[in-house]
């Protein structure tokens, strides 16, 4: 008779779970849809640069709309180090020539001046045809002596692409 | 003997000190002395002109009536054309500070020069071949058109003509001026022609003939072609490993024109080894001369 007793309030028990076990699921399953939308709205209003965490709630409802995945910057493709060594092509250096000093149709009190300048390296220049050394930095200069009046100074430089260039200095010497 | 020679630099130099005095004045007769500075002061009444040299005390020379004073642009000029700031160079007696001699020019910043081509030539008077023609030209710089006058003051140069005068100028000539204010503003103190073909040139490209000792061929970027003589005095240098000039090979040439015969003589050839060799060392330079046969 204990056993009977026994047995008939397992039965009911069992069938109350069942019951409960229905009902619930619904509710859960409702409950992770609401879940998920909201935190799929919140990506799209404010996205942050961390990936969503995931949420055991999917796992619970499938069906649901997937997450707003943040957008994701692919970064530039590094280039691969080649094996064999690229042959170095030499830019070529478009000629120049400066006059510093004097300025240009400038008056003088003195007869010793120097006539100074820049040009590219290895360009060789001359003043008035004499030849003028042009250090590694392509700086020049030349002293000479001016005659009472004006002084004309023809500079010329010339690199090894064929390249010219003139600056004429006219410099008055007024003792 | 040291101590002799020490001794006769001491005699030497305190005769010098007495003879020449001190600060920049300097004797250039006995009982002569000589300045050279900056007008200080002018005395119209007392005629006296004050001269501060760069260093040293200023010295007050007296005007008299044997006192020939010019002026740059004026020529003769007396006192009265004198003023403060004047660049000035005096000889006056040590004793009587009477100075027979002042030459004075403007200062400097009252100079100017001019680099540019006549546009027109006005002569007022005189001949244009004479030395004391007065007029003025028009120079176009790159600044503009600038006029300026000329007088019998005014100096000329042109190459190869001696006593160069206005009449040598002509409309179409570049000059170069140097020139000072005046009441009538600018004075041409000097006018240089600057020749139409260049005394000087330098060339660079490949060398497509070479004789040496005779003469060396360029063909330029743009194709054309430079032909030099070399002589004796052509001096070769070798850059950065050259060995020598040969055909194919990239040359600069320096070269000064003969006016009589208008051929180019190569002053200096400079080549260069290729690139990344050392620079030559030992004999940087060679001389043109044909037994030495450079590149061969």
């Amino acid at each position: 008779m204990r056993y009977f007793y026994v047995i008939v309030y397992a039965e009911q028990t069992k069938r109350m779970v069942k019951s409960m076990k229905s009902k619930l699921i619904p509710i859960v399953a409702a409950l992770g849809i609401l879940v998920i939308t909201s935190s799929a709205c919140g990506q799209q209003a404010a996205p942050t640069s961390q990936a969503p965490k995931p949420s055991h709630t999917a796992t619970v409802a499938p069906t649901t709309t997937p997450p707003t995945q943040p957008p994701v910057t692919t970064p530039a493709p590094t280039p691969k180090p080649t094996t064999s060594p690229t042959p170095t092509i030499p830019v070529p250096v478009a000629l120049t020539l400066v006059v510093s000093e004097p300025a240009a149709d400038s008056v003088v009190d003195v007869s010793n001046i120097t006539i100074k300048g820049k040009t590219t390296p290895d360009a060789v220049v001359s003043i008035n045809g004499d030849l003028v050394d042009v250090d590694a930095s392509g700086n020049f200069s030349l002293a000479v002596i001016l005659e009472e009046g004006p002084n004309i100074f023809e500079i010329t430089a010339t690199d090894e692409d064929g390249n010219e260039m003139n600056n004429e200095l006219v410099i008055a010497y007024a003792p | 003997m040291k101590s002799y020679l020490v001794r006769l630099a001491l005699v030497i130099a305190t005769l010098a000190t007495l003879v020449f005095g001190t600060g920049s004045a300097l004797a250039i007769s006995p009982g002569d002395l000589e300045v050279k500075g900056t007008i200080s002061s002018v005395n119209l009444t007392g005629s006296a002109v004050t001269i501060a040299p760069k260093t040293g005390s200023a010295v007050t020379v007296n005007v008299t009536a044997s006192t020939n004073i010019t002026v740059e642009g004026i020529g003769q000029a007396t006192i009265n054309d004198l003023a403060t700031g004047f660049r000035a160079e005096a000889t006056y007696n040590k004793d009587t500070l009477i100075a027979s001699r002042i030459e004075a020019s403007k200062p400097l910043d009252k100079h100017h020069a001019f680099v540019g081509t006549i546009k027109s030539e006005n002569i007022t008077s005189g001949n244009a071949t004479s030395a004391n023609a007065t007029g003025n030209f028009v120079v176009t710089t790159n600044k503009g058109d600038v006029t300026i006058n000329f007088n019998a003051q005014t100096k000329y140069q042109v190459p190869g003509v001696k006593n160069a005068v206005i009449g040598n100028f002509k409309v179409g000539d570049k000059v170069a001026v140097l020139a000072v204010d005046s009441n009538s503003g600018n004075l041409a103190l000097h006018v240089n022609l600057i020749p139409g073909k260049p005394i000087s040139v330098q060339r660079v490209g490949t060398v497509t003939a070479y004789q040496a000792g005779s003469s060396i061929t360029l063909k330029g970027k743009k194709g054309d072609t430079s032909t030099f003589v070399i002589d004796a005095n052509t001096k070769i240098k070798l850059n950065r490993g050259a060995t020598g000039v040969t055909v194919g090979q990239q040359a600069h040439v320096l070269a000064k024109r003969d006016p009589s015969s208008d051929q180019y003589t190569a002053k200096t050839i400079v080549v260069f080894g290729a690139k990344g060799k050392p620079e030559t060392t030992g004999k940087p330079e060679q001389s043109g001369k044909p037994d030495d046969k450079p590149g061969k």
